[in-house]
């Protein structure tokens, strides 16, 4: 019985696995194609936003949160938004699966980061971060002195 | 087509959820393929009458007030659709194993615990996305069209 539970739990992280092996596949091949980044402008870090008007969470959560990150950003962000259900082949292309759902595209227009549901404003400055992009108005007064 | 919402209550689904996916994985350690027959013939009268596999523990649940209802508008042929696929595998995963063939029984009922896993904790239902896909085709029968705002297969939300 020990090896079967051992074999269940091994299935079960090669699920996870193979779960997020599927997330990492759609991402790499998105590299470079820049399905849906027309109105991307290089240079700036970008988020992909799948939404629809019929999308409550999109409205009632997701909406707020971006607003929260563009007003930190300024126009140093682009927020591109997608409608998902009058674009089919977009949605299909980038492998998602609910809405809402947010991409992180770096100032190469690389995704690098992406959000299945709802994220709140920390986690997309988190992520935005961690490509290297910090909110202006996150850094302290003294430490803008100090680079200028 | 417009569609007809009707309050789901998605809380008892995602208890049967559970449930089945715990007798699943009990079943395949304690190597018990009856246990997946049984998940398989409630899923059969689920499916039949509409209502979740483990209906009855989702009631106890609720009567003893650990659980309580999550209604949202949906449409119930598709999650029936699904669990009428799931009824397949097993079936399927059964008539495997009463043939001598232990490996495709229990292939056949992973499919079904990676499935529910992915419905319980992903929130996408892969049955309901092919019922969706056959509408959208325009197959008889298929009659129900996503909910407004929802990709097909993906859990809808409560509205504001």
């Amino acid at each position: 019985m020990l090896e079967r539970l051992a074999a269940a739990l091994a299935l079960i992280v090669v699920g996870y696995l193979v779960y997020r092996l599927y997330g990492w596949f759609i991402m790499r091949r998105l590299v470079g194609a820049g399905m849906g980044l027309e109105g991307y402008t290089p240079g700036k870090p970008a988020i992909l936003y799948f939404t629809d008007p019929g999308c409550a969470p999109c409205h009632a959560l997701q909406d707020p949160a971006l607003e929260q990150v563009a007003a930190q950003f300024g126009d140093r962000l682009q927020i591109i938004k997608v409608q998902a259900l009058e674009n089919p082949h977009l949605t299909d292309a980038w492998g998602v699966l609910s809405l809402p759902t947010t991409f992180i595209i770096d100032t190469r227009g690389r995704p690098r980061g992406v959000n299945h549901g709802v994220a709140r404003a920390p986690r997309l400055l988190d992520q935005l971060r961690a490509i290297g992009e910090a909110s202006p108005r996150l850094v302290e007064p003294d430490r803008v002195d100090s680079l200028s | 087509m417009a569609t007809q919402l009707k309050a789901i209550d998605h809380s008892a689904m995602q208890t049967s959820r559970a449930v089945r996916m715990g007798v699943l994985l009990a079943a395949f350690v304690v190597n018990a393929p009856w246990l997946a027959a049984i998940t398989g013939v409630l899923m059969l009268v689920g499916t039949a009458r509409g209502r979740g596999d483990f209906g009855f523990i989702y009631r106890a649940l609720r009567r003893a007030r650990w659980i309580s209802p999550d209604l949202i508008p949906d449409n119930p042929e598709p999650h029936r659709f699904a669990m009428g696929i799931g009824v397949v595998f097993l079936a399927g995963s059964t008539l495997a194993f009463l043939a001598g063939l232990p490996i495709l029984g229990w292939v056949l009922t992973w499919v079904i615990i990676g499935l529910t896993a992915l419905n319980l904790f992903g929130g996408f239902c892969v049955g309901c996305a092919v019922y969706y896909w056959m509408n959208r085709v325009g197959l008889r029968g298929f009659v129900k069209a996503p909910p407004p705002g929802v990709i097909p297969g993906q859990r809808p939300s409560r509205p504001d």
